[in-house]
């Protein structure tokens, strides 16, 4: 299943590409919006803030594409139909989905760097931590997601009613995330805390969430 | 019904107890020079100085200077960093920064009382029965999911708009306290934050359900959402004792007396309320769906 | 007032509305709430009383 997705993915490119386009658009707007503030303030600060935003709104368009094309070619009912587990669905969505946001978000973040941290002093040894903390947010974020689009897919609302149930759920896996990223980003021994404190949050969510996401995905591809 | 006339009585005792027999706690305290008559004295304070320039503020007091050996007892006229001036039953004294030594306050010191915190009688019983009615309704979510009978689903669904009412209320009622205590209207801070998340859950477990057109799909999708929706609510009750925040926590054994009564009263009071409400919508429900039944058997 | 007690009382006099403010909200919801509910429950009594007479007079003349 996994593979199908992969494979689709990599003959149309149409997920990567629309992705990877919003993430850099929320860059330019992120550009326009700080434009006023001049350089009195320390971009480190709200680095860890800014490139969240990004990667939740993008990964909100993600899902939703990735789910409205397995409905409209109704490939959900199919496999239904076939004498696969129903969790391993769950897995094969929320994997396809957790490799594209990761792919984008590979992408965006030396991009920020350049357009936003130019000439401020980084601290290398503990940005080399901020990988641990995107991927941990990014399953979150994928697990999820995919539970909630699944059934916001189905909605008439569907872009909006997704939103709607993602972005509350997500509040303490991307406090945890933004934290964690803030850390890394300032540096130093009490940056370094800081973030070990927020990937704690961030796997304590993760592991409840995908719990809870693996157990009622069933109820949901049922319905 | 009961439960209604029972809650109603309950919490109007409260409130009565609560503005009328329960005493007010302080908030900080006010200094002053002389006596006043005030039920909120709470006695004469003693505050010690050392440098003469922090005499300043407290011209107008009766203090005690110590300087060369001596003790200059008066009302204080005027302090600086130069020269202190103290006037005393024999005429007007001054002492110079040099010599001196120390210095003592004397005044009357008087409790402010907090009447915002009448507030809190019914803003917590409000919270904790908005977290009650919410695992209710988490818990009617897995039963219908278990069982796929269409009745949970409806008690999950009544619950639910219970939560919605108290949880309503806490955020209103927690507003005005936010105000009346630390003079803002909103802060995020943890606990406040957390319970705005849980309002806004509560408002999308009914925006997808409004969005749902197939009645067994939207029984299912709003149980799953209301189980992984309740997964904030203990997050947000014990978030406090694990962050340190603003917002007050209640340790055992904190209230006594009359305080306490009242607030116990409180509590039941409004936990026969909330039965009351989740009474009387049920029953609305199924009077709605009698009404359906009666409908479509004149149809045929 | 005494300059001294207005100090004392000072968070009384800039809180007082607010208390009042929170409870008449929670009266007034309640109230509001119970009564319009018992409103709404009246009504469907009345519908279902007519409608159930109606299906008893059909079910008497089958």
């Amino acid at each position: 299943m996994l593979r199908k997705d992969i494979v689709m993915e990599l003959r149309t490119k149409e997920m990567i590409m629309s992705m990877g386009l919003y993430s850099l658009l929320t860059m330019v707007v992120y550009f326009v919006a700080l434009s006023q503030a001049g350089s009195s303030f320390d971009p480190r600060d709200i680095a860890a803030g800014l490139l969240w935003l990004a990667f939740i709104f993008t990964s909100m368009l993600g899902l939703n594409r990735s789910l409205v094309h397995e409905k409209d070619q109704g490939c959900l009912e199919a496999l239904l139909l076939s004498p696969v587990d129903r969790p391993v669905i769950f897995f094969a969505k929320a994997g396809g989905n957790l490799i594209f946001l990761l792919a984008v978000e590979a992408l965006t973040l030396p991009v920020f760097g350049f357009l936003f941290l130019q000439g401020t002093e980084l601290d290398w040894s503990s940005l080399a931590l901020i990988p641990l903390a995107l991927i941990a947010g990014s399953v979150g974020i994928a697990g999820v997601g995919t539970l909630l689009a699944t059934m916001s897919v189905n909605t008439s609302g569907k872009d909006f009613v997704l939103a709607m149930l993602f972005i509350p759920l997500m509040y303490p896996l991307l406090l945890g995330a933004v934290t964690a990223t803030g850390g890394a980003i300032v540096g130093g021994a009490q940056g370094v805390s800081v973030f070990w404190t927020g990937m704690a949050w961030v796997l304590g969510y993760d592991v409840i969430m995908l719990l809870a996401s693996y157990g009622l995905y069933e109820f949901i591809v049922g319905a | 019904m009961i439960a209604l006339v029972l809650g109603g009585v309950l919490t109007l005792g409260a409130f009565f107890g609560a503005f009328f027999w329960a005493g007010v706690p302080d908030f900080g305290f006010v200094r002053t020079a002389e006596q006043v008559d005030s039920v909120r004295y709470k006695g004469p304070f003693e505050q010690p100085i050392d440098e003469a320039r922090y005499l300043a503020n407290y011209a107008g007091y009766t203090v005690e200077v110590e300087t060369g050996g001596e003790s200059v007892r008066g009302e204080l006229v005027s302090a600086d960093e130069d020269s202190v001036e103290v006037a005393t039953d024999s005429g007007a004294v001054t002492i110079d920064a040099a010599d001196f030594e120390a210095a003592t306050v004397f005044g009357s010191e008087y409790g402010r009382p907090d009447w915002g915190q009448k507030i809190f009688y019914f803003h917590v019983p409000v919270a904790e029965i908005s977290f009650i009615v919410f695992a209710f309704a988490a818990f009617y979510a897995v039963r219908f999911l278990m069982t796929r009978n269409r009745e949970y689903d409806t008690k999950g669904r009544v619950s639910m708009e219970v939560t919605l009412v108290f949880v309503g209320l806490t955020m209103a009622t927690g507003i005005l306290w936010t105000k009346a205590a630390w003079g803002v209207w909103w802060d995020w801070e943890p606990r406040l934050t957390t319970y705005f998340i849980l309002t806004l859950l509560v408002v999308a477990y009914f925006v997808l359900r409004n969005s749902v057109e197939d009645e067994e799909r939207r029984a299912v999708y709003g149980a799953v959402f209301s189980i992984l929706a309740f997964i904030d609510v203990p997050i947000s009750f014990f978030i406090t004792r694990l962050i340190p925040s603003n917002h007050p926590v209640i340790e055992r054994g904190g209230l006594e007396g009359p305080m306490l009564i009242s607030f116990i009263v409180a509590q039941i009071g409004m936990i026969a309320l909330g039965y009351a409400i989740y009474q009387l919508r049920m029953g609305e429900v199924q009077l709605q769906e009698r009404i359906e039944q009666a409908k479509t058997l004149l149809e045929r | 007032m005494n300059p001294t007690l207005k100090e004392v009382y000072s968070l009384v006099l800039t809180q007082w509305p607010l208390v009042a403010g929170a409870y008449a909200l929670l009266w007034a919801g309640m109230v509001i709430y119970v009564g319009m509910a018992l409103k709404r429950l009246g009504g469907l009594g009345k519908q279902l009383e007519v409608l159930e007479a109606a299906v008893a007079r059909r079910q008497g003349a089958e």
